[in-house]
């Protein structure tokens, strides 16, 4: 009897079973690296912030990774237990937009009044108003009002610093001011960004990335000329609500979304880390413990990451 | 702003849309956190006055966005006052 197995169908299974075997590696390999985490479900048992309309903008603590302030449009809440539980320590009549960390000094910017988002010609971005910007040395427990000489008195949509502790305002007319003296002057960076003024960050060797919610992330080398980022987010739309930037490396920036996305390039490509149906909006790395970072979500759920961002969890 | 309604979502892109179509109708609305005795679906929800409800339902529905279900639910922005939920439709 005749074998099967002929030279030239032993050659011919050969070759089909290493195109198998080369494209199932392949299938691995590009599994693992474009698949978002698993789904993270919110617990309707998990710590929550108390309820505000909106939720803008976190610092952790400089001095203790447990210690977080977020800011909303009812001032400024803080936990003392990385998130468990929570309490209003002050700016209660100010839609804080944002707060940014210099040193020991966090800085709180926004605009007096309630009412947390508008849509104006410039897009969607905190009402019109008399901007306020204040300092607190004491981790939130008490404020001080600034009043810098060359910044404009209009809305402080968001405050940036960059790696070398200079401190950034922009406003939500799109003018963007630096600071390199504790913000007791501003100097001018651009009278128009160019882009939706919403959220901002600085990333390594001095690039910007910002976005808004509806055109997704873009980055800039001047804060001027504008590239949008290849990004889609989870649900298929182009959100970005938030900024971190990991104190210690800053090409590492998380984004907040629809879940929370990570780069590893300072703010070029994004992955998802944590995958979720919930929008988040503030989001923080601490800065002398820089593998923690906090996230919260809109439905006032809080997220802690012990390794940069890259995988997160829910605090009970 | 005092709100007396809220649409819940099971995405916040039809939340999202849900903001620009009843603003674009002149009905006041806004993106807010969903309170999760409501919906803890997507985390936003859209905050509508009462009154206009009826002008609500129809402006979504003619705009085919898809909603989890509308609520009467008290929000106060000033405060942070929520409510509880007294009557519920499910779309």
């Amino acid at each position: 009897m005749k074998s099967f197995f002929t030279r030239k169908r032993t050659f011919a299974i050969g070759i089909v079973v290493a195109f198998v075997a080369v494209f199932l590696a392949l299938g691995l390999v590009s599994h693992s690296n474009s698949s978002p985490p698993k789904l993270q479900a919110t617990s309707t048992k998990g710590a929550q912030l108390p309820y505000a309309a909106w939720f803008w903008t976190m610092v952790v603590s400089p001095t203790n990774p447990n210690e977080l302030l977020v800011g909303t449009n009812m001032g400024v809440d803080r936990s003392q237990n990385g998130g468990k539980t929570w309490k209003s320590v002050g700016l209660t009549t100010v839609n804080v937009t944002s707060l940014a960390e210099v040193g020991n000094a966090v800085y709180a910017g926004g605009v007096p009044g309630a009412n947390p988002v508008i849509h104006n010609t410039a897009g969607r971005t905190a009402p019109n108003g008399a901007g306020m910007l204040s300092v607190s040395t004491n981790d939130g427990t008490a404020w001080e009002a600034l009043h810098p000489s060359g910044l404009p008195k209009n809305t402080i949509q968001a405050l940036a610093t960059d790696p070398a502790g200079a401190l950034y305002a922009l406003l939500n007319t799109g003018g963007l001011y630096k600071s390199t003296d504790a913000a007791k002057s501003f100097t001018l960076v651009t009278s128009k960004l160019g882009i939706s003024p919403w959220a901002l960050a600085i990333t390594k060797d001095q690039q910007f990335v910002s976005g808004d919610m509806d055109s997704g992330p873009h980055t800039s080398a001047n804060a001027k000329a504008w590239t949008p980022t290849t990004y889609t987010d989870l649900a298929g739309g182009k959100m970005v609500m938030e900024y971190a930037v990991q104190p210690t490396d800053a090409t590492n920036v998380l984004m907040t979304s629809i879940g929370v996305e990570m780069s590893t390039d300072g703010g070029k490509s994004w992955h998802t880390t944590l995958n979720s149906k919930v929008m988040f909006g503030p989001v923080a790395f601490a800065p002398k413990s820089p593998q923690i970072a906090y996230a919260v979500g809109f439905d006032r759920s809080i997220w802690h990451s012990a390794d940069g961002g890259k995988t997160w969890t829910q605090v009970l | 702003m005092k709100w007396g309604g809220v649409v819940s979502f099971f995405a916040s892109e039809h939340a999202m849309r849900a903001e620009r179509t009843l603003q674009r109708a002149e009905l006041p609305a806004r993106l807010v956190p969903g309170p999760r005795e409501v919906s803890p679906n997507c985390g936003v929800a859209v905050a509508f006055v009462w009154n206009d409800e009826p002008k609500v339902e129809q402006a979504l529905a003619a705009a085919k966005i898809r909603f989890e279900a509308i609520h009467r639910y008290d929000l106060d922005d000033e405060t942070g006052t929520v409510g509880t939920v007294r009557r519920e439709s499910v779309a």
